[in-house]
């Protein structure tokens, strides 16, 4: 998919005043933090699967050449092919090609991200397939032909009455003009007409949330149900994954799941999920003929060495995204690529280019609060930190803040100048907003009061608050 | 295509600074120092692990009945697909083991190589799981995987004695089972859900809308 990513500004700023997309915010949070907390509290050691987690992936990591090869040999042992790509034409060549062998000329999709980010879809379209999502959130973008907005819930951003009117539109020929229909009718009706792809489907395509060194399986997690219909019944079953969604073994499995469907949707388990191994064997008699999967790098490999390997844990869940104040703010699209909210605050500048994704690093308030939920414990405030030097490094910041950071720099290498001066500007602004707390406007902070007050400061510098605080505590000892 | 393969295999291991594959000893040695070699953190609970797999299938918005026997669960099955205005077919998967059922006379029974024309179809779990109230179905010519996923009502047969407490238990069992892993081992945990329109959840997504298990005490 092209990237929009430089375009972040102008996007966040229509998204603020967008109702419609106001309106379907609220509902992110409100759905998926409360359901996660509760299953955390409820579990014995939540904080222990974590370590668990994060130092299984990075074992996986440190030896993704062992497993990448166990996986390669046991995919070929149970009758599968294995295609590796290391760019996005790579996979889209790889993909088109299998489909065309197979004489395809319809094919239905499961949610792969993996195939978000090498643009299958845009692929499959220029060799002239039908493609159809399945995934009904992936459907209805589908048909407002939208990126998705969230990993997990791609259509979040819409509100019923769109997906009505979208319904509407797309089958009924705008009979049903502004009628709000039932949430039941509409699954009901996106059923029905799936159901009829499914069953006519060439090649099912679909993502992979883990490959199993142990066996070379791979693990799909859906709650509708239509990962599985999508690889069952189709002649041919593709899945695309990046590399470095191995995991040793089956039980490294089970504990990758135990924390994505806890951080993802709030669950102990999805409906469905479903280890598959290979194409359909001598004696099934149903399952797909062939199984292909297509093995990711698309710059994965460039993360490998240094500092942000550690976002190659990253196992797709979306927590970051649902409790990042951002995030809530602006939705997914002003991030402007596949991946949005912190996780793809780190991603797309290294997928896409720092260049080009520049406003990404600084979308964050650093207030921690996806680090903290993470389930394999990526340090996403820091890898966005590391970023934003990197992009001061190469003379990507503005003109404006390098002048103002040159300014504070020579003050702050005079102590006492600077204490003299913060110590006067404190008590200065301590007293004008002592008597509401916090200020609707400031002079040169425009910006900053244009949507929120700048909170009255204590009257007393952090500096001096410190020392008081430091020999209060030497008389206490 | 193998070139890729060769490069992309060549920068993972330029960036661990090795220039080959390291041996199935050093990583064995390599995990043991990383996880060491306590269980893994998991659920606990406090009540039997069938009631604990009950409860869990309760949670899911699954439902599930109790019988003696294997002839039994035709009655169940009766009785189900009544309740729920089912109709009066079912289509039962191949699996030896259902030939024990002893199906009421009203009902038309049909084999079923696939789910394509079933509404209503049973199959049998090879095992259930306490911890999530997952069934384990593997696919096959007994029970082939469509089955799970095409009809609108999904009865599914297990033996009480098949409930082992935690993932891992099943996996040390199935890798000592011939012929695994099948083509699709399918954990369902309740009945297809969605609440991708204004996450309002939704039963009966593109799967199963019902889904029901006949616990049978004395499985063969
Ligand atoms: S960065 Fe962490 S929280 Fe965000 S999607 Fe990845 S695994 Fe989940």
């Amino acid at each position: 998919m092209e990237s929009r990513a430089h375009l972040f500004k102008p996007a966040a700023r229509e998204a603020l005043h967008n109702p419609d997309l106001q309106q379907a915010l609220t509902r992110v949070q409100a759905g998926f933090v409360g359901k996660r907390r509760t299953l955390v509290n409820k579990f014995p050691d939540f904080e222990g699967l974590r370590d668990r987690g994060q130092a299984m992936k990075d074992h996986t990591l440190a030896h993704l050449d062992y497993y990448l090869e166990q996986f390669e040999a046991k995919v070929h042992e149970a009758g599968g092919h294995v295609h590796w790509a290391e760019t996005a034409e790579d996979a889209q060549r790889i993909v088109a090609d299998i489909c065309r062998q197979a004489d395809a000329r319809m094919v239905t999709k499961g949610k792969t991200m993996a195939g978000e980010e090498v643009g299958i879809n845009e692929a499959l379209d220029a060799a002239g397939l039908e493609t159809v999502e399945t995934d009904l959130g992936e459907y209805i973008i589908q048909l407002a032909k939208e990126p998705p907005s969230h990993i997990i819930a791609p259509a979040i951003h819409k509100t019923r009455q769109q997906i009505c009117d979208l319904f509407d539109e797309h089958h009924h020929q705008g009979t049903f003009k502004e009628k709000l229909r039932e949430v039941p009718d509409l699954v009901n009706e996106a059923r029905g007409i799936l159901r009829g792809k499914f069953l006519n489907a060439d090649v099912g395509i679909t993502g992979a949330n883990c490959l199993v060194a142990e066996t070379g399986s791979m693990f799909l997690v859906t709650n509708e149900g239509n990962g599985d219909l999508t690889h069952s019944l189709p002649r041919v079953h593709v899945a695309i994954a990046g590399i470095e969604k191995l995991v040793p073994t089956l039980d490294d499995a089970s504990t990758l799941i135990r924390l994505l469907a806890r951080s993802a949707t709030g669950q102990e388990m999805t409906a469905y999920t479903t280890m598959v191994t290979g194409p359909r064997r001598g004696d099934d008699t149903d399952g797909p003929e062939e199984f292909h999967i297509v093995l990711l790098d698309h710059g994965r490999t460039n993360m490998m060495s240094g500092r942000f390997r550690e976002m190659l844990r990253c196992i797709r869940c979306g927590a970051c995204m649902n409790h990042c104040p951002v995030y809530a703010s602006i939705g997914g699209h002003a991030y402007g690529w596949v991946y949005p909210g912190p996780m793809g605050s780190v991603l797309t500048p290294i997928f896409v280019g720092l260049d080009k994704t520049k406003d990404l690093p600084n979308a964050c308030t650093l207030n921690g609060r996806c680090q903290s939920v993470c389930p394999v414990r990526i340090p996403l405030p820091d890898l966005l930190r590391d970023l934003r030097e990197a992009q001061f490094d190469q003379h990507l910041t503005p003109g404006t803040t390098r002048h103002g950071l040159a300014v504070w720099a020579w003050f702050a290498r005079r102590p006492r100048v600077y204490n003299a001066l913060s110590r006067l500007g404190i008590g200065l602004l301590g007293r004008l907003g002592r008597r509401r707390g916090r200020f609707r406007r400031l002079p040169l902070a425009g910006a900053w009061t244009a949507g929120r007050d700048f909170p009255a400061p204590q009257r007393t510098t952090f500096q001096a608050a410190w020392r008081q605080h430091l020999s209060r505590r030497q008389t206490h000892e | 295509m193998s070139d890729a393969r060769t490069r992309i295999l060549g920068k993972v291991r330029a960036a661990m600074g090795r220039e080959t594959t390291p041996t199935p000893a050093d990583v064995q040695a390599a995990r043991a120092g990383a996880l060491g070699k306590g269980t893994p953190q998991r659920p606990v609970w406090e009540e039997s692990d069938l009631a604990r797999f009950c409860r869990c299938i309760d949670d899911a918005a699954g439902t599930w009945v109790t019988v003696p026997t294997l002839a039994e669960a035709g009655t169940a099955v009766a009785d189900y697909l009544a309740e729920r205005e089912a109709g009066t077919t079912v289509h039962r998967a191949p699996d030896p083991r259902l030939d024990h059922v002893a199906w009421p006379g009203h009902l038309a029974v049909e084999r079923a190589t696939d789910g394509r024309k079933a509404l209503a179809a049973v199959s049998c779990a090879v095992a259930g799981v306490a911890e999530t109230g997952s069934l384990a179905l593997v696919s096959g010519p007994d029970n082939p995987a469509t089955l799970a996923f095409l009809p609108d009502y999904h009865i599914v047969v297990l033996g009480t004695a098949d409930v082992v407490p935690w993932f891992e238990d099943l996996w040390a069992r199935m890798r000592e089972q011939e012929g695994f892993p099948p083509r699709s081992f399918n954990f369902i945990t309740g009945p297809s859900r969605t609440a991708d329109v204004e996450q309002t959840l939704q039963l009966g997504a593109h799967g199963p809308r019902s889904l029901h298990v006949i616990l049978v005490e004395n499985m063969p």
